[in-house]
């Protein structure tokens, strides 16, 4: 198929986490048996691939997906299908049920909520420890591990022994994040790590995402809900909409001739910095549809102020438009749209 | 350190001053009312047959109830059947729900679904009822009035397990220890249970007041404890003849009904206001 193309188009050795056809549906039961009437198609397909040391944002509408699909290339959750593969010291491992016990310490998850997150009940040293313990470290050795994570998300020994409700939002984010990097992994999953936080907070707890990407190597599927976050983060960007991926590009690409008609949708609505000079923005009309019951055709037809006739009716797949830049557009070739406003200022 | 915090709030100090005076009451019952037969120091000791009950004297500081029972003997023996009773149907029926309640709540689908509708059998049956067919069936005695308040007693908590972990399971902080690698009674050990049961431990330490209370209730029914056993519900039992007291005085056998009374009204109390003072303890916001 056309999906299984893509993925291989990316050079081989350089990939270390590859996800194809990932579906994962959450059954809908109803009735007096509690019978299966139907499916939230939470993800519904999606293809992409990671390379080493490299930073994915995937971006979309809140309810699209993003965390359902992070959680379940994690077997947080059990997929409905697809294939997800991670490379292992140079072997790409099928991610199941069974390897996931062994791959747990090479992909890791930051959560959005940092009230969640943290158990409340656990001191910070027992939260940061317990991936070591979990994976049989020594008492002094964890001990000695969890300063160096405290030190290097920021953090001082004498937070230690001090409880989640003592911090603010985003030292507590902090504390999620050394949790992640305890088992030294080399895939973190950011699961809209900032938007908890306020806007203040956001710029230091992402330039301290980047640090430690630059000094553990590390790769990263960022997830965010709107594009101004990912745009500092971001070597690429996959756009999603109800459970499917529409756009797949480089960060600048992206910017700067996106091919979706939701891509552009998403760029019009990035705030701007400074004086906001006369642009148009793009309102889409309409809500988000239902996951259970998505639009004929291309899901995102109802909302497209682009629509033919085509568009309700057969649903465009993910295509290459040039080197690495791909899109799920009946009109991909033919429209002409708006790139980011503040990239073109520039 | 829990002390230090139980003593700052007066209420909760003074039911503990109570619990704890109720404990040595009953530690030290051999010593407090000697048993004039050690084999048998539940057995109330009696001095007359005479059904009238006679006033507090010395040798009987509350008196003797009907049937010449001494009622400081049956107070004092009695706080070891009230702990006895209250911390047995609590702890067996918290037990088992918790077990229930966690498997349920924890795993979800078909055992969710098979052990909620075992909870709604029991549910259905009226206690009262359901005890005295029970105890009829089995016999009086106060070990069977335990197990019947067992059987009916567990649904509760295992709701409230239920519940509660259904609430937990969806915390990121569950997620997170899985993505880490802890194995699953690791996670149900040290995260999902602290944090669902302690609420349900608050729970407990205030029902063993009202277990207390039913099983008197039992007794007082006359399914319970057998004629003669220390068991205050058995001694209110006894002077509920001599409620209303003579024509001339009508207060004239206060005792058989006050000591008794005052013993399960402080037990109750006492449980309720330090339950109270547990969830205030147990809650990590309220530490350091
Ligand atoms: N455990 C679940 N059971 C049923 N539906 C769920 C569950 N988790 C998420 N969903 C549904 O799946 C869709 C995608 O959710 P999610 O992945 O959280 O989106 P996002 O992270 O993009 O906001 C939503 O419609 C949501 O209601
Ligand atoms: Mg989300």
């Amino acid at each position: 198929m056309n999906e299984q193309k893509i993925i291989t188009s990316l050079d081989d050795n350089n990939v270390l986490l590859s996800v194809s056809g990932l579906k994962k549906y959450y059954p809908i039961t109803g009735g007096l048996f509690k019978t299966h009437v139907n499916d939230v198609k939470a993800v519904d397909g999606i293809s992409f691939a990671i390379k080493k040391g490299e930073t994915l944002g995937l971006v979309g509408e809140s309810g699209c997906g993003k965390s359902t699909a992070g959680r379940t290339i994690l077997h947080l959750n059990k997929p409905t299908a697809g294939d997800i593969k991670f490379n292992l010291d140079g072997q790409m491992v099928d991610v199941n049920q069974r390897s996931i016990k062994r791959l747990r310490r090479h992909m890791q998850i930051v959560f959005q909520d940092p009230y969640s997150s943290l158990d409340p009940r656990m001191r910070v040293d027992e939260i940061i420890e317990e991936p070591l313990k979990a994976y049989g470290m020594k008492k002094d050795e964890r001990k000695k591990r969890v300063a160096e994570l405290l030190e290097a998300v920021g953090l001082g020994k004498s937070h230690m022994k001090r409880f989640p409700h003592e911090f603010s939002g985003g030292q507590r984010q902090r504390i999620g994040i050394a949790r992640a990097l305890a088992l030294k992994p080399s895939l973190v999953i950011c699961d809209e790590p900032v938007s908890a936080l306020d806007v203040s907070v956001q710029a230091q707890v992402i330039n301290l995402l980047k640090d430690l990407q630059d000094q553990f190597g590390l790769t990263y599927l960022f997830i965010a809900h709107d594009l101004s976050v990912v745009q500092y983060v971001s070597d690429r960007i996959a756009v999603m909409y109800l459970g499917k991926i529409v756009e797949i590009a480089s960060s600048a690409e992206l910017f700067l001739e996106p091919k979706h008609p939701y891509t552009e949708a998403l760029l019009s609505a990035i705030p701007l910095p400074a004086v906001d000079y006369d642009r148009e923005q793009i309102i889409l009309e309409g809500d988000v549809p239902s996951p259970a019951n998505p639009p004929s055709g291309c899901h995102f037809h109802t909302r497209c102020p682009y629509r033919q006739e085509i568009c309700s009716q057969k649903e465009p797949s993910l295509q290459n438009i040039n080197d690495g830049h791909q899109v799920a557009c009946h009109f991909a070739r033919e429209l002409s749209l708006a790139a980011a406003p503040v990239i073109s200022a520039i | 350190m829990v002390l230090k915090k139980l003593m700052r709030n007066p209420i909760s100090l003074l039911g503990l001053i109570i619990l704890i005076g109720f404990v040595l009451v009953a530690i030290f019952a051999p010593k407090l009312a000697p048993p004039r037969d050690p084999e048998q120091p539940y057995m109330i000791p009696r001095y007359g047959y005479s059904s009238t009950p006679k006033p507090p004297v010395p040798e009987h500081p509350f008196g003797t109830t009907e049937g010449q029972y001494d009622i400081f003997y049956g107070i004092v023996w009695g706080t070891r059947t009230a702990f006895w009773v209250g911390l047995f149907v609590v702890g067996v029926s918290c037990a088992i729900g918790i077990i229930v309640g966690s498997i349920a709540g924890y795993y979800g689908g078909k055992f969710d679904e098979i052990l909620m509708r075992i909870v709604d059998v029991f549910m259905s049956f009226p206690f009262l009822i359901a005890a005295v067919v029970i105890t009829t069936i089995l016999g009086r005695g106060l070990d069977k009035v335990m197990l019947a308040m067992v059987c009916f007693y567990w649904m509760g908590y295992a709701r409230l397990v239920r519940g509660s972990i259904l609430a937990i399971k969806e915390e990121e902080y569950i997620l997170a220890a899985k993505a880490c690698g802890v194995k699953d009674w690791q996670i149900i050990m040290k995260h999902v249970l602290p944090n669902s049961i302690f609420p349900v431990l608050v729970q407990a330490s205030m029902n063993i007041g009202s277990v207390v209370i039913t099983a008197s209730g039992l007794s007082f029914l006359g399914v319970g404890a057998p004629q003669g056993y220390a068991d205050w519900g058995q001694m209110i039992s006894f002077g509920r003849n001599w409620l209303l007291g003579t024509p001339e005085n009508a207060f004239a056998y206060w005792y058989t009904i006050v000591y008794p009374g005052l013993a399960i009204v402080l037990f109750v109390l006492a449980w309720n206001l330090v339950g109270d003072a547990f969830r205030d303890v147990l809650d990590p916001k309220m530490q350091s």
